[in-house]
């Protein structure tokens, strides 16, 4: 197919038109933050950055903000540590017990969301975890583990299992084969599940909305109940900061990722 | 380097897949200090004997014994021997002084130990200027360099190696395959060696065992299986032997008379030699046939050249001999007579009454 003929132009066209569906949602989000008006609206005679300086002079954002960032920082570290060892343990079953277990890691993403939010609500009843931060973080690392298996999953089997043998060849144990050989060698993959694991948590709602009402309140319940009381551009612009971090993120990840491709 | 060698007795050993029975019943013994390579076509169990060696297998049944302990139970990384994959399986996150540093490391050896033992398995393999790369920086033939002097640099009681020279090419094996043998000979530790190649079997070997369908068919000194190959797979697997079925016709002290397609000729054996009237397969190799013009007087085994491949030192000659089939003779360059290596060229085969060695139907 070359650059003239009409299928590339199709195929480029529909490509675009199916990318500017996806980001149809920033487009609109982005530009209504910058807007000089009170209510949602689009700039039209001048940028203003009002709505960002609002933010930062309230508290409530600023708090619920912080509370996202920490929830997510500690609920990815424990998905991070549960789900490597998870993957590499699939790993070293070998078939077909590697691919039951690792199918099976994925469950908490098969289960609607909101099936999961009334199991969690029954539970931390039962276990008084309720509106509590060790239950919240709980049920992120839970809900994001299948991201951190995924990753690890992935990475492991495009890993030599020679490398494993060679390790343990030389006198190095199961443990010391994993953290001196197996973990360096699958962190582009953990890296991967991480930052997904960190967005799931940072942007999660469903679940939140069930487990977690005044006392832990994190900056996704704080936009939730932004646009039920009252639609300001606010809103727009901190859901705009969502994003940036949310890319920030992942941009984060691709240029290690670039950076640990290139030969050094 | 010289290093105490320890022997090693591999006892019935079975490993089965469900009704595969990957390795049967093979037991073996290799004496301390010796280079055996277990020699076998892809499937022949040779690779499953030697992951139960390392620890990485577990046998059905048998047992395995260094210097007469059992280790059958033993995990791999108790077992100290050193292993060469392959395709190397060094760790790329390291440089070649860490690779070859990391047995060292999980073993708690102090820093300046590590540093010199390091140097010395680099020097070993002639390296140490490469200490610091990566292994991607490297060739396949300097990667196998750095494999080997991990495998070497703990003194293992054995050192294993898994088709180590399959991944390089041709003269670059040649190469490594006198400096492995050199190796071996310095650092005096028992080696065992899984190669599918027989000439790399026949050139680094003190001893050899022949593995087919997960049986040892043959074991050996490499001259032994060279020039007495027990079984008609063995003869073949050792370059093109020709195979004829042959009828006894009398016997002496010295050997036996035989005949194939109505000429007689003559085996030189010493020990139990057939009666006459039975039927016998004999090999004779490539390189021991010679060919006449089919006109000289006395002239036996008849056939057409038809294709005569020049390949440098010599050159490789298919005669088709009829009933028999076709045979494959090789003629130095220097002997090769044009008109008879013409395609379509009436020839006789001769050979010595010492070539055809006799071999088992298998």
């Amino acid at each position: 197919m070359t650059r003239s003929s009409l299928g590339f132009k199709a195929t480029f066209a529909l490509t675009c038109l199916v990318l500017f569906f996806l980001l149809a949602p920033i487009f609109i989000v982005a530009p209504v933050s910058l807007t000089p008006e009170r209510y949602l609206s689009l700039p039209t005679s001048e940028i203003s950055f009002r709505h960002y300086i609002a933010i930062f002079g309230n508290e409530v954002w600023l708090k619920s903000l912080g509370r996202s960032l920490l929830v997510a920082f500690f609920s990815t570290g424990l998905s991070l540590l549960i789900g490597i060892f998870y993957a590499i343990a699939c790993w070293r079953l070998g078939p077909p017990w590697s691919g039951i277990f690792t199918g099976l890691a994925l469950m908490p993403l098969i289960v609607p969301t909101i099936v999961n939010g009334v199991a969690f609500f029954r539970a931390w009843i039962a276990l008084d975890l309720l509106d509590t931060y060790p239950g919240v973080i709980l049920a992120h690392t839970i809900t994001s583990i299948p991201y951190v298996v995924i990753g690890c999953s992935v990475a492991l089997a495009n890993m030599d299992r020679r490398l494993e043998q060679a390790s343990r060849s030389l006198g190095a144990s199961v443990w010391r084969t994993s953290r001196s050989v197996i973990v360096p060698n699958i962190l582009p993959g953990i890296v991967s599940g991480g930052v997904f694991a960190f967005i799931h948590a940072w942007d999660e709602i469903v679940v939140l909305l069930f487990i977690s009402s005044r006392h832990v309140y994190l900056l996704p319940r704080a936009i939730w109940d932004g646009i039920n009381e009252n639609v300001d551009p606010t809103i727009a612009a901190i859901a705009t900061v969502l994003v940036i971090i949310t890319i920030a993120v992942l941009l984060t990840d691709y240029f290690l990722a670039r950076r640990r491709a290139s030969p050094s | 380097m010289q290093q105490v060698a320890h022997s090693l007795s591999i006892e019935a050993v079975t490993k089965t897949y469900g009704p595969v029975h990957a390795v049967d019943n093979v037991s073996l013994s290799v004496e301390a200090g010796q280079f055996l390579t277990l020699l076998g076509p892809s499937g022949s169990g040779k690779t499953t004997l030697l992951m139960m060696i390392a620890g990485f297998v577990e046998p059905t049944a048998g047992e395995i014994l260094l210097d007469r302990k059992s280790i059958t139970g033993l995990v791999p990384e108790k077992r100290n021997f050193g292993m060469v994959f392959q395709g190397y399986a060094l760790f790329p996150h390291m440089s070649v002084a860490d690779n070859v540093a990391f047995p060292l490391k999980v073993r708690k050896a102090s820093k300046a130990e590590i540093d010199e033992r390091v140097k010395t398995a680099l020097d070993l393999v002639q390296l140490s200027t490469l200490a610091d790369r990566l292994p991607k920086q490297l060739s396949g033939g300097q990667q196998q360099r750095v494999a080997l002097a991990r495998a070497l640099v703990f003194s293992p009681d054995l050192l294993l190696l898994d088709e180590p020279l399959s991944a390089l090419d041709k003269k670059l094996r040649a190469e490594l395959q006198s400096e492995l043998k050199e190796i071996h000979r310095r650092v005096g530790t028992t080696f065992v060696n899984v190669t599918h190649d027989q000439e790399e079997a026949l050139s680094m070997s003190d001893r050899i065992a022949v593995l087919r369908d997960g049986k040892v068919v043959q074991y050996g000194a490499p001259t032994d299986l060279y020039e007495r190959p027990a079984t008609r797979f063995v003869a073949d697997f050792f370059g093109a032997a020709n195979f004829l079925p042959a009828l006894i016709l009398d016997r002496d002290e010295s050997g036996f008379a035989y005949e194939v397609a109505g000429s007689r000729f003559e085996h030189r054996q010493a020990a139990a030699p057939p009666a006459a009237g039975q039927s016998v397969l004999l090999s004779v190799r490539p390189d021991k046939v010679r060919l006449q013009p089919a006109a000289t007087e006395g002239a036996k085994l008849l056939g057409t050249v038809r294709v005569a491949t020049y390949v440098g030192r010599q050159f490789h000659v298919v005669v088709d001999l009829g009933a028999l089939g076709r045979f494959n003779v090789t003629l130095p360059t220097a002997l090769a007579v044009g008109d008879l290596l013409e395609p379509g060229a009436e020839v006789a085969l001769t050979w010595e009454r010492d070539a055809t060695v006799m071999v088992e139907h298998d």
